[in-house]
């Protein structure tokens, strides 16, 4: 029985991270990243798309969506990833994706500022975004 | 001139509150500064135990001596960084530290202070002030939580003793299928811990390559310098100093390996070189770690101050131990000659960092010291051996 638990609990949680898109505005003029394009994004190792416009990574703070993100993009764990941005953020050279307060913060100023680019749940894209990369 | 005014203004920690309170106070109040600027901030609650009264790898400025058999506090340190982004550009960046001195009294400075430029393609300019990016421990000495261990690896002079400088600094970025590479050319003026050398031009150059499971970073860095013997106060020479560094992290199946090598080579003041191995092995949110370092100091006289002014006959006793691991101004006809020699230190640490959320960590660390003092520089003990203990809580908000 806890076997079976066990394996339900498994497959249900790959099912939540099946989902997860990384998103921008529709009108934006990226149709389309590479994985190392979305790490490099969200690691701030770049500011820029590949077309050189300006990228601007947004999140929703303490968003349990967050730690399967970095997983899939970085395999770092909430802890590496915390040691990660203490480095770039206390000597100058990068900074973490900005934090939203909720999901409904997120999606309006996705689809009101140029530029900005983040990750959701499939089902919760609206008409004014589009989807740029799906995790394999 | 814009040394002087970063000097100043370091002196200014009342200048420095104000800006984090008002920092804060925009966070806390107006939505639209809050889009602007950004509040992070670092600390450690560390308490160390040694069994003489010796000199620790410190987070703060200078040197730190854990007294004998006593529970030091000293090492601990609050650190804030408030930046304010003026335009889709360019950003304005105020970092300081709060700690307790060798004096014991409560210093506040600013560590990092400078414009930043974003060129468009990943290029930056920076102008202003700037820990030396010569290894990845002397500019992120104070930020305890950044680094796996309880105390800095690299010594306390660091690059040389040059741990800051003021002037403008390049950045460019490349993002390869395989990694990225990040370069670094700084020019401007460093300074030095010790009041008696005065740092004038400098450059750097660094290079950092990191991938997936490592990252490697290497400088090399030319310094000019004016220095007043502490034999000859009434006399100014001029000396320089050429560092190079290599420094790498590599994860094999769970596995992290650290080392890193640097040496300095100087007319002057000593020369330096050092080197370090850690191994460390996570378990969750545990991480047993090992390290050994290695540190050597030349006092070699080779600019011949000695030959030139030999010491007053009947010199009496050396002063008492200085702060910085120099021998300390004062009475002419008690200083000692320019020292000579090689002064060795190995460190062996076992310790333990515990990740209790993101953002706080524990670490307990065992450390030998040991040191081999040639030069007849007074160091704070004689001792051989020295065994000591830290516990420290290290965070970031």
């Amino acid at each position: 029985m806890m076997k079976l638990f066990l394996l339900l609990l498994f497959v249900f949680s790959q099912q939540v991270y099946a989902g997860l898109v990384v998103v921008v505005s529709k009108d934006s003029t990226v149709d389309v990243l590479q994985q190392e394009q979305v790490e490099n994004i969200f690691l701030s190792k770049t500011n820029r798309f590949p077309n050189g416009d300006k990228a601007i990574p947004i999140e929703i703070r303490g968003d349990q969506s967050r730690i399967g993100f970095y997983q899939k993009i970085a395999d770092k764990t909430p802890t590496q990833l915390s040691a990660y941005w203490t480095t770039l953020v206390f000597s100058g050279r990068g900074k973490p994706p900005k934090g939203l307060k909720d999901l409904p913060s997120l999606i309006t100023r996705l689809e009101q500022t140029n530029g900005t680019i983040s990750y959701l749940d499939e089902s919760q894209i609206t008409p004014n975004l589009k989807v740029i990369y799906r995790f394999p | 001139m814009v040394k002087v005014a970063l000097q100043v203004f370091s002196k200014n920690c009342c200048s420095f509150l104000s800006l984090i309170l008002l920092g804060a106070g925009f966070a806390a109040t107006a939505e639209p500064m809050t889009e602007r600027i950004e509040f992070n901030g670092f600390y450690s609650l560390d308490a160390t135990f040694s069994n003489n009264d010796q000199s620790i790898t410190g987070k703060r400025p200078g040197t730190t001596i854990a007294n004998g058999d006593e529970i030091n506090l000293k090492n601990s340190i609050l650190g804030a960084k408030v930046s304010y982004l003026t335009t889709d550009t360019l950003t304005v960046t105020i970092q300081g530290q709060t700690y307790v001195d060798a004096d014991d009294d409560v210093n506040v400075d600013i560590n990092w202070a400078y414009v930043s430029y974003d060129l468009s393609n990943d290029n930056y300019l920076r102008a202003g002030l700037f820990q030396m990016p010569f290894l990845q421990g002397t500019e992120l000495r104070s930020v305890g939580y950044s680094r796996l261990w309880a105390r800095p690896i690299v010594l306390d002079n660091g690059a040389g003793g040059f741990n800051e400088f003021s002037g403008v600094e390049y950045q460019q970025r490349f993002n390869m299928d395989y990694g990225s590479w990040q370069f670094q050319f700084g020019a401007g003026v460093a300074e030095h811990d010790l009041d008696d050398v005065d740092g004038k031009a400098m450059a750097i150059v660094t290079a950092r390559f990191q991938a997936e499971s490592y990252w490697i970073h290497s400088a090399i860095a030319h310094i000019e310098y004016d220095m007043t013997p502490m034999a000859m106060p009434e006399m100014t020479i001029s000396g320089d100093v050429s560092m190079v560094s290599l420094e790498s992290q590599v994860v094999v199946d769970n596995t992290q390996l650290n080392f890193g090598l640097s040496i300095g080579d100087s007319h002057g003041t000593p020369s330096d070189t050092m080197a370090y191995l850690s191994l460390a092995y996570p378990l969750g949110e545990f991480t047993p770690y090992f390290y050994y370092a290695w540190h050597n100091q030349e006092f070699n006289d080779r600019l011949g101050l000695n030959d030139r002014t030999p010491p007053p006959p009947g010199m009496g006793p050396l002063p008492p131990p200085p702060k910085n691991g120099m021998p300390p101004t004062g009475n002419p006809q008690m200083r000692p000659p320019v020292p000579d020699g090689a002064f060795d230190r190995d460190n062996y640490a076992l310790g333990l960092r515990w990740d209790i959320k993101e953002g706080l960590a524990v670490k307990a660390h065992y450390e030998i010291i040991e040191q081999d003092n040639k030069t007849g520089v007074a160091a704070p003990t004689s001792a051989k051996r020295s065994n000591t203990v830290s516990l420290s809580l290290e965070g970031i908000f």
